[in-house]
């Protein structure tokens, strides 16, 4: 039998097998599937064979990205963080930890490793920039898997409120709070929408939360500051 | 015939050493699987537990459904025992099913093995775990878990007789058989690379996709999908039977 | 009533890796093995005897020609009409005599009870009854030899097909088989044997073939083959040293010609076998 028969007869099975399947092909599991298809391909095939080992030897990643950070190794730093957040996407402390690892502390290293005469506040400034951009990334992968993770929406806007990208964040926080009736986000939300001169939607979240707060809640206080605040600013934007 | 062949390549298989250290490795990985949870930053203490199962029947499985099937096929040439047997009443495709299944039986030995132990081991977890916990554990749903696994399992073992009828060598065998299965893991990914040519899509079409059969957490953790369990039984079977069929008409036409 | 066993015009090529070369191990070769009788097949390493077997029990198929057996082509039936030993058998270490018997017996078709009976029986024949519980692993290259013709006649098969059945057995083992063939011989068995042994083929075989290259360099039955024409051998046997002196006159007297003398010798395998037993 020459190589050409072998190779149709190999073709014709697996077109056989292919069609008489087809009626039986149903993903199961898109969450976990998301994660296969979007890793890496070299990460994809260890997902898929390693199966639940897979959480073990993240730990693993993590624990030597920890080692990294320590001796302030940006670039084996950041390998690590995402090898460990492709091997196990659904663990949001990797992505987070992993994005203000990268976002506040690598830019304090960068700078240390220019000439002292150069160490100034625009540099720091520049290297900040730069790595939240890096970070949001990170963070923007990890939300594609994790679409509604509140961990990760909040580490998102805390990076862009510290390079002042003040509507994107207010963006990111109007969903965080539709995701959990906590106080946290909503507040943040409301004083974003007050900054980017959206007063009304700010007085509005911060009155729904004062009539929710219980009557000892030691946060109303701060949030009647909040809305005297809001509506003063309001007035000076009228004028 | 085909029972006889099987129950003999069973008892040679659970003889094979690398086999038996690989599921000894992969059982006691399992059953200690709560010791590693001191290792644990964060994840759902019984899904940790849960996943060293998971990685033992993937990794482990698959490390001994291609090295057992492929080793036997090579020694069965290499020995000349091949030809004794095909002096009896025995056809190509007898000595290929015959073969399949029993390194199917001896996986199925397996996988039932992996299963007691998770399952021991996430009794103990949630034992520790404090009063009022809602943990939930489907202890049904992680024995459909093992199932499908091992379906997987031996269509791995199915590829590897195909690949064992066409090939000489062991080293050859086992290579070429590693490389299907990660055709078969990395599927979506090497259909994606081919874009939406036509070649894509007949390979999408075509080849294995253990997608399909990817089902550990639903299973355990949640009601069994009765409907979701028989498609993946299906998708299999068609496999299965169609590299089988594959490796009698090629062994029926080897000279040996 | 057709033959046991009929080769007709039997070819075979075997590709040799290097692109389009063939070799061809067989080329035409025909014969046929009648009804009780044992048929030698002879010839040097590389000659086609493997190949010719290969195909005979189904593991080959030729290139052109057919082999028949009982008139017919193989088949999974036909079968349980064969016994094959095969040459330097190998079996799985981790059976006994017995189970392994008892496997390929099964696999021949017998039911489960017949086929114990039937490899007790088998396993009495060929000297292994003491030892059927005892893993392959533990039994030395003789007593494979021996479970290796246990399975092939287990089955109480019309033909043998056996190659090399005397490899591997010291000389009292090798008389030992020699006794079983001719036994089963006499049970109405038509057998096969391949051999490189001629000493062997001698004793046993009623016609042989030779291959020679892939071809039948001579078929047919043994004393012909042998026959030196014009010449006669004559053994005589004698107490008295004269008479070795009278007959040489004699010999001398009508002019023929006295070619060697020597003391009566017998073959080492003989006294092997005095010794051993």
């Amino acid at each position: 039998m020459n190589m050409a028969t072998r190779v149709l007869a190999v073709i014709a099975a697996l077109s056989i097998a292919g069609a008489l399947s087809a009626p039986f092909k149903r993903i199961s599991d898109p969450a976990e599937l998301r994660e296969i298809a979007s890793a890496p391909v070299g990460g994809a095939s260890m997902l898929a064979i390693l199966g639940g080992y897979k959480s073990v030897i993240a730990d693993f990643i993590w624990i030597r990205a920890y080692c990294a950070w320590e001796k302030k190794d940006s670039a084996e730093c950041s390998a690590s963080i995402d090898l460990a957040c492709s091997l196990d996407p659904q663990m949001a402390t990797f992505w987070t930890q992993g994005a203000r690892m990268i976002a506040q502390d690598m830019p304090h290293w960068f700078l240390a490793r220019l000439p002292k005469a150069e160490r100034d506040e625009a540099s720091l400034k520049l290297f900040r920039r730069k790595q939240a951009l890096v970070a949001i990334a990170l963070l923007d992968r990890g939300l594609k898997l994790n679409p509604d993770n509140l961990q990760m929406l909040i580490a998102k806007g805390q990076i862009l409120i510290s390079v002042e990208k003040f509507a994107e964040a207010e963006k990111v926080f109007a969903k965080a709070k539709t995701l959990s009736d906590e106080f946290y986000s909503r507040r943040i939300y409301a004083s974003l929408a007050a900054k980017n001169g959206k007063f009304d939607a700010a007085l509005k979240e911060l009155e729904k939360m004062l009539s929710e707060a219980e009557a000892d809640n030691p946060v109303r206080a701060a949030l009647t500051d909040e809305i005297q605040r809001v509506n003063s600013l309001k007035k000076l934007s009228e004028k | 015939m085909i029972w006889l062949i099987a129950a003999n390549t069973f008892r040679e298989t659970i003889r094979q050493r690398f086999a038996l250290l690989a599921a000894i490795v992969a059982l006691a990985l399992t059953a200690a699987s709560k010791y590693f949870l001191r290792l644990d930053l964060g994840h759902d203490q019984l899904k940790f537990v849960f996943d060293f199962a998971s990685g033992a029947m993937n990794f482990f499985g698959i490390v001994i459904a291609i090295s057992a099937s492929c080793s036997i096929l090579a020694a069965e040439s290499e020995n000349k025992t091949v030809i004794t047997l095909l002096s009896k009443s025995v056809n190509a495709a007898d000595f290929a099913f015959g073969k399949a299944l029993g390194v199917c039986m001896a996986l199925a030995i397996f996988a039932l093995a992996i299963f007691a132990a998770a399952c021991a081991s996430l009794i103990i977890s949630k034992a520790d775990m404090p009063d009022g916990n809602p943990a939930y554990v489907n202890y049904a749903g992680v024995f459909a878990y093992c199932f499908v696994q091992w379906l997987k399992l031996c269509m791995c073992v199915a590829m590897s007789v195909a690949v064992c009828s066409l090939s000489r060598s062991f080293l050859f065998a086992v290579s070429v058989s590693f490389l299907c299965i990660f055709c078969a893991v990395l599927s979506e990914a090497l259909t994606g690379m081919g874009g939406s040519s036509w070649a894509a899509k007949i390979t999408s079409y075509a080849l294995p996709d253990f997608r399909y059969l990817e089902s550990s957490r639903i299973m355990a953790f949640a009601p069994i999908d009765f409907k979701m369990l028989l498609n993946m039984g299906a998708y299999s079977a068609v496999y299965i039977v169609c590299a089988l069929a594959l490796a009698a008409w090629f062994y029926s036409r080897r000279d040996f | 009533m057709a033959v046991p066993i009929e080769v007709k015009n039997l070819t075979k090529y075997y590709g040799i890796g290097k692109r389009g070369m063939l070799m061809k191990a067989l080329d035409g070769v025909s014969f046929c093995l009648n009804q009780n009788e044992i048929l030698g097949l002879l010839g040097a390493n590389g000659a086609g005897k493997s190949t010719t077997i290969k195909i005979l029990v189904g593991a080959v198929k030729p290139s052109i020609g057919h082999a028949l057996i009982c008139g017919q082509k193989l088949s999974k039936q036909l079968k349980r009409k064969i016994g094959y030993l095969p040459e330097s058998p190998y079996f799985y270490k981790f059976l006994t005599g017995f189970e392994l018997v008892n496997f390929y017996a099964r696999l021949s078709g017998m039911k489960a009870k017949d086929a114990r009976d039937a490899t007790e029986k088998a396993l009495e024949i060929v000297g292994l009854a003491d030892a059927a519980d005892r893993e392959l692993a533990l039994y030395s290259k003789g007593m494979v030899q021996r479970a290796g013709l246990a399975q092939a006649i287990v089955h109480d098969p019309q033909i043998l097909i056996l190659d090399e059945p005397a490899s591997g057995l010291d000389p009292a083992g090798t008389a030992d088989m020699a006794d079983i063939i001719l036994r089963l011989k006499s049970r109405g068995k038509s057998i096969l044997i391949c051999s490189h042994s001629s000493e062997e083929v001698q004793r046993l075989c009623d016609r042989v073939v030779i291959l020679s290259k892939g071809k039948i360099a001579a078929c047919g039955k043994l004393d012909e083959l042998l026959k030196k024409s014009g010449q006669t051998d004559m053994r005589f046997e004698t107490d008295a040293a004269d008479d070795i002196a009278r007959i040489e006159s004699a010999a001398c007297a009508i002019g023929v010609k006295t070619i060697s003398k020597q003391p009566a010798k017998m073959p080492l395998s003989e006294f092997f076998r005095r010794l051993v037993k």
